[in-house]
């Protein structure tokens, strides 16, 4: 398979404008220049993700450097879009970031078991969303995560006949 | 052709204030808002005095939209404030709160507020808002130099 070219973009996966609107504060606020990409659930995500349907132009809708993702959403919620990126090998480079209102250790556990790169809980006051975009400039900053590695599909097959 | 005028909003989440800017944008609007944390702040801004002095910089508000819990001076003292402040009678002032008590709307209209109105979750109905408060509280205003609030609106008549 070819290489893929991978934009600086971020894209978003949030259903409330509302956390839309502090994002894209944040990031201007912190001089973080990235384009910001917003698709409103899980299912546009993993569409926007695969080239499928509207999202067939990569010009237009390029593969992202770093996926944002919430995790309560209608249709398609943040948990479904992991367990569906932890079988795509071929998207295993892409930062994905949890940005949660839930601060409950389950859904970090969670998360954390799903390969999820980090988790951030949506702050409450504005000043906190300036410690955020530090997380996450620091994120842009690595090369592409290693931690996110997905297992050969085949082999967990076979693991999973096995055991 | 639209006009511009300055809302002065007091509000101690800055958040709310960062989304309620943008709903104002996305109405069309382009007023400008300026932002104070407290009710102190609220009537140094209103007295120009302090941080506040530089007219230019810092206009006589045409609307002042104003949260209710906020620390130090909330807004209740910021109305009962307003009353005694003669020069500022003529301000147009909306309470802008979360709290959906009766005896919280009682009391801001028996304080002199011109409305109240409530906090909307989804950010589709604070544009609305946004469109609602331009139209009942600022397209009416004749010259925007000096604060004026239309006559016979509001708590007050009701």
């Amino acid at each position: 398979m070819p290489a893929v070219n991978t934009s600086d973009a971020i894209l978003l996966v949030e259903d409330d404008e509302r956390d839309v609107i502090l994002l894209q504060h944040a990031l201007k606020e912190a001089g973080l220049t990235n384009q910001l990409i917003v698709v409103r659930n899980g299912l546009e995500a993993a569409d926007y993700l695969d080239g499928y349907g509207l999202y067939t132009d990569r010009a237009v809708y390029p593969l992202p450097r770093l996926v944002l993702l919430d995790l309560n959403m209608p249709r398609m919620d943040g948990f479904e879009v992991l367990a569906w990126l932890y079988t795509r090998a071929d998207l295993k480079d892409l930062t994905v970031v949890v940005l949660s209102g839930s601060a409950e250790e389950s859904d970090m556990h969670m998360a954390r078991q799903l390969r999820a790169n980090d988790y951030l809980v949506k702050p409450r006051e504005a000043r906190e969303w300036a410690k955020l975009t530090e997380r996450l400039s620091a994120h842009l900053s690595k090369p592409p995560a290693p931690s996110r590695k997905a297992p050969n599909s085949t082999n967990q097959l076979h693991e999973a006949h096995d055991g | 052709m639209p006009v511009s005028a300055t809302i002065l909003v007091a509000d101690d989440d800055e958040n709310d204030f960062i989304i309620l800017r943008r709903a104002f944008q996305r109405a069309g609007l382009s007023h400008r808002l300026i932002h104070v944390r407290d009710g102190e702040a609220a009537m140094d801004y209103l007295s120009a005095r302090g941080a506040y002095q530089d007219r230019a910089q810092y206009p006589n508000p045409n609307l002042l939209l104003l949260d209710l819990k906020m620390p130090r001076v909330n807004g209740f003292d910021v109305l009962a404030w307003l009353q005694s402040q003669k020069e500022l009678h003529s301000l147009c002032v909306v309470v802008l709160s979360a709290s959906q008590l009766e005896a919280d709307k009682k009391t801001a209209a028996e304080l002199g507020a011109h409305d109240y109105r409530t906090k909307p979750h989804d950010f589709d109905d604070l544009i609305d808002l946004a469109r609602d408060l331009d139209a009942r509280w600022i397209s009416q205003i004749p010259g925007l130099n000096q604060p004026f609030c239309p006559p016979g609106h509001g708590l007050g008549n009701s």
